[in-house]
């Protein structure tokens, strides 16, 4: 369990682009904090810079009071959940679930118990000896989940885990995530494009446009004092 | 772009100009990238492109093994016997008929097969069997086959064609023998990438153009042929570099008599028959060029590129 | 072409699906028919035999170079598909996964040596080989064949790798791979197919060459089968070497043969990857 603190952060690209500006954000322990914003508005490129998988132009980042700038994602100690879910295909569920503890060659029976916990958690565990390829979308996304809930790690960062849904089970799992991250109380960081996700599930939201931070606060602060015209526009409807 | 005002100079955590941009990261990344191509361009230049150079620095000289002493420089005089000589200029000949009857055939007849196999909704693997065996025959065992079929002395070719003169007798006897036993090998593979291509045409445009009242030949012509252009150029490159290099099947069937060498078979003669290194060279390296030659053109005028990504 | 199949269509392809087959299999049930015949018969200008004999077979066996040159021709071509395969699966790698400069040149430079002459090349190397010592031995061909299989095992490789999704290899790294753990853990397991296709190739590459082999081996040290066959034709012992030449011919090409038909799905993926995609 950790802070996570983005100070001054820039992603500069070679051609001169910048996708973040200049971002400055803290993240409390145990905070479910969700990056909402339209598509390039660089909230996904802040994620991957958190995670490790962008390197940061200029500026600062802080997980528990460290600076990681420099520090390789599988140093982090931090998991994601991917949109496609990046499931290993050719193992099966637990398999895929325990290939970070394997890794690290952890005892077989601390795997194989924290396999389980991460199981019952999440209702997988009459799925554990099947492969990717047989499961339903719901379930993959459960298995990307337990991939993650099972690392026990400082942060989770979510990459629009749900937009691949349908609607009826995007609202189940919405309510499933916000019910793990209570229970665990573990940091995450959320991107979504989706505003109901963002009002429903955060404790803050913050809403990027074209790399810059709009406005952070809780969802009833964005609703009822929206920073700008594009806050007010984006948050509520009409939208 | 949003800049950070104030004094350029001051700016302490400033961009780097960009060549020198590179985090830590990707730079170890550049590294790796580096360090695990390396082993493969070391033996690529190794025994590619070091023994072209040596080629060229060998045709400059008189290099002959048996009189190793008289080695001397020597200039494009290699270059100038070669160029003069009859037998160059009537073995190139001979390399362009092989070529240009070789790869005709194949197209014609791969564009055939591949249709087949496009249209062939039973038997399907039948058909790719039928097409994998000619590549998986050792190109010699293919050479000895055909030979054989065609020697009165062991096979039944000549009697069945009713031929009065076996072919391998006849100059144009033996070119027929070898260009069957090239065509009859590669032909699989042109159908492969042509059945690839005809894949990739969409069934809409042929229901449409029969709609505009096309008839099947039309529209193989205005449509099939234009739309798998890429992969035809790209096919008949290849075979057209390849069977320039012909080399197997000249030396089995008729090692060069008749008078249907191929420019490779007397590279071959003049280098290890004769030991003449510095002529062979430059014979070889005469070859390199016509292939060299040979791409660019296909380049330049049909705009075929296989660098497609 | 669902409306146009009439029965008289469905004959007529079916015809020429008969007519494929016969093209494809004609020669090799020719040499087949060759390699049985008895060394009276041989001369009878009949297709199949009259007269059938397994003698052929053995007296090819009992010869003192062909054998050798069986074992050659395993060894180098087998030595030759693992090097190959070792050397292009890292090239690929980083060809399609990482950044650095160069990428373009190398896949043209790869191409462009496949479409070097055999010929200009094997003249230095047969004078540098004999001074070197590697005339007329294994490493001596195994280097030379590389020129062809390395380039073609690259672009096999490289179509194969692109086709992995880059997600798992971001997820491998956030589950605490280094990148040599998440090559080998999940993106070889899933490459396999493409390294079994490159490797059934330049195998078959390998064992068919020709010209390298027949300039650079001069003894049972090195010389290939290929090679050997052509050395039937100097043999006194038969008096009909066109049956042993056939019985060679057979052994030589069917356990290819056999290879190819077994693997046939992966080979045609892997020629229209390696080839159509470029």
């Amino acid at each position: 369990m950790a802070d996570i603190v983005l100070d001054s952060v820039v992603k500069r690209y070679p051609d001169g682009f910048e996708a973040v500006k200049d971002l400055n954000l803290s993240i409390g322990d145990g905070e479910f904090m969700i990056l909402v914003g339209p598509s390039g508005c660089g909230k996904s490129t802040a994620l991957n810079m958190i995670a490790g998988l962008e390197d940061i132009s200029a500026g600062e980042l802080r997980i528990a009071g460290k600076v990681v700038n420099q520090v390789a994602p599988r140093d982090r100690d931090i998991a994601m959940v991917f949109q496609s879910y990046a499931l290993y295909p050719h193992m099966t569920v637990r398999e895929n679930m325990a290939f970070a503890l394997r890794l690290k060659k952890a005892p077989k029976a601390e795997i194989d118990r924290k396999v389980q916990e991460a199981a019952d958690i999440l209702d997988l565990t009459e799925h554990l000896a099947r492969k990717p390829a047989n499961l339903s979308g719901g379930q993959r996304q459960r298995v990307a989940m337990g991939r993650a809930i099972v690392r026990d790690p400082k942060a989770f960062l979510m990459d629009e885990p749900l937009s691949n849904l349908d609607a009826k089970l995007r609202v189940q799992m919405r309510a499933q995530v916000a019910r793990i991250q209570r229970r665990l109380n573990t940091t995450t960081v959320y991107v979504t494009h989706d505003q109901t996700e963002a009002m429903t599930l955060g404790d803050r939201v913050a809403v990027m446009l074209s790399g810059v931070l709009q406005q952070v606060g809780s969802p009833m602060e964005l609703y009822n004092n929206p920073a700008n015209l594009f806050v007010a526009g984006f948050i509520g409807s009409p939208a | 772009m949003a800049t950070v005002a104030g004094t350029p100079s001051a700016a302490p955590v400033a961009a780097p100009p960009k060549s020198h941009g590179l985090t830590e990261r990707a730079r170890a990344e550049r590294k790796l990238g580096l360090m695990l191509v390396m082993p493969s361009v070391v033996v690529m230049i190794l025994v590619a492109g070091f023994p072209i150079l040596y080629a060229i620095w060998l045709s400059l000289h008189r290099a002959d093994l048996r009189f190793p002493n008289l080695t001397a420089w020597i200039g494009l005089d290699n270059y100038i016997s070669v160029l003069s000589s009859h037998t160059w200029w009537s073995d190139f000949f001979n390399t362009v008929i092989i070529t240009v009857f070789s790869v005709a055939l194949e197209l014609v007849l791969g564009l055939l097969i591949a249709e087949a196999m496009y249209r062939a909704l039973y038997a399907r693997t039948w058909v790719r069997v039928a097409v994998l065996v000619p590549y998986g025959a050792v190109t010699v065992v293919s050479a000895f086959a055909w030979s054989l079929a065609f020697n009165p002395a062991t096979g039944f070719a000549t009697q069945w064609l009713g031929l009065s003169t076996p072919p391998l007798t006849t100059r144009a006897g033996s070119f027929a023998v070898i260009i069957l036993s090239d065509v009859w090998k590669t032909t699989p593979f042109i159908s492969l990438l042509m059945l690839g291509a005809l894949a990739l045409v969409p069934e809409d445009l042929y229901k449409a153009a029969k709609v505009d009242g096309a008839s099947a030949w039309q529209r193989f012509w205005r449509i099939t042929i234009p739309l798998i252009k890429p992969a035809l150029a790209v096919a008949v490159l290849f075979r057209v570099l390849d069977a320039f290099r012909i080399y197997d099947a000249v030396y089995i069937i008729t090692n060069g008599s008749n008078n249907t060498a191929s420019v490779s078979l007397l590279g071959y003669q003049v280098l290890i028959g004769r030991l003449d290194l510095g002529l062979g060279s430059a014979i070889a390296v005469l070859i390199f060029l016509c292939v060299c030659l040979i791409a660019v053109a296909f380049f330049r005028f049909l705009g075929a590129s296989p660098q497609r990504r | 072409m669902e409306s146009e199949n009439t029965p008289a269509r469905k004959t007529l392809w079916g015809l020429a699906v008969v007519a494929v087959l016969v093209y494809a299999l004609f020669p090799v049930i020719w040499i087949i028919s060759l390699s049985l015949k008895t060394p009276t018969s041989i001369g009878d200008g009949s297709f199949l035999p009259t007269h059938w004999t397994l003698s052929n077979y053995s007296s090819v066996f009992n010869t003192d170079f062909f054998p050798p040159a069986l074992r050659n021709s395993i060894g180098i071509a087998l030595i030759t598909t693992i090097l190959a395969l070792c050397f292009a699966s890292a090239a690929a790698y980083a060809i399609t996964r990482l950044d650095f400069p160069g990428k373009t040149l190398i896949l043209a430079g790869a191409l462009a040596v496949t479409m070097f002459p055999a010929i200009s090349i094997v003249g230095g190397l047969y004078n540098v080989w004999r001074n070197v010592g590697l005339f007329d031995t294994w490493p001596g061909l195994i280097l030379p064949y590389l020129t062809f299989s390395l380039p073609l095992c690259i672009y096999i490789l490289s179509a194969f790798f692109r086709e992995i999704p880059w997600d798992l290899e971001k997820a491998a790294q956030m589950d605490g791979a280094t990148p040599l753990q998440a090559f080998r853990r999940v993106i070889l397991p899933l490459a396999m197919p493409g390294v079994f296709t490159a490797g059934i190739l330049a195998f078959i590459a390998a064992w068919n060459d020709f010209l390298y082999a027949n300039v650079l081996t001069t003894s049972n040290a090195a010389r290939t089968a290929p090679v050997a066959m052509a050395y039937f034709t100097g043999a006194s012992q038969f008096q009909q070497p066109a049956g042993a030449i056939a019985a060679g011919a057979v052994i030589v090409t069917v356990p290819i043969l056999i290879m190819v038909l077994i693997f046939q799905r992966r080979i045609v993926s892997g020629l229209t990857a390696g080839a159509v995609k470029g």
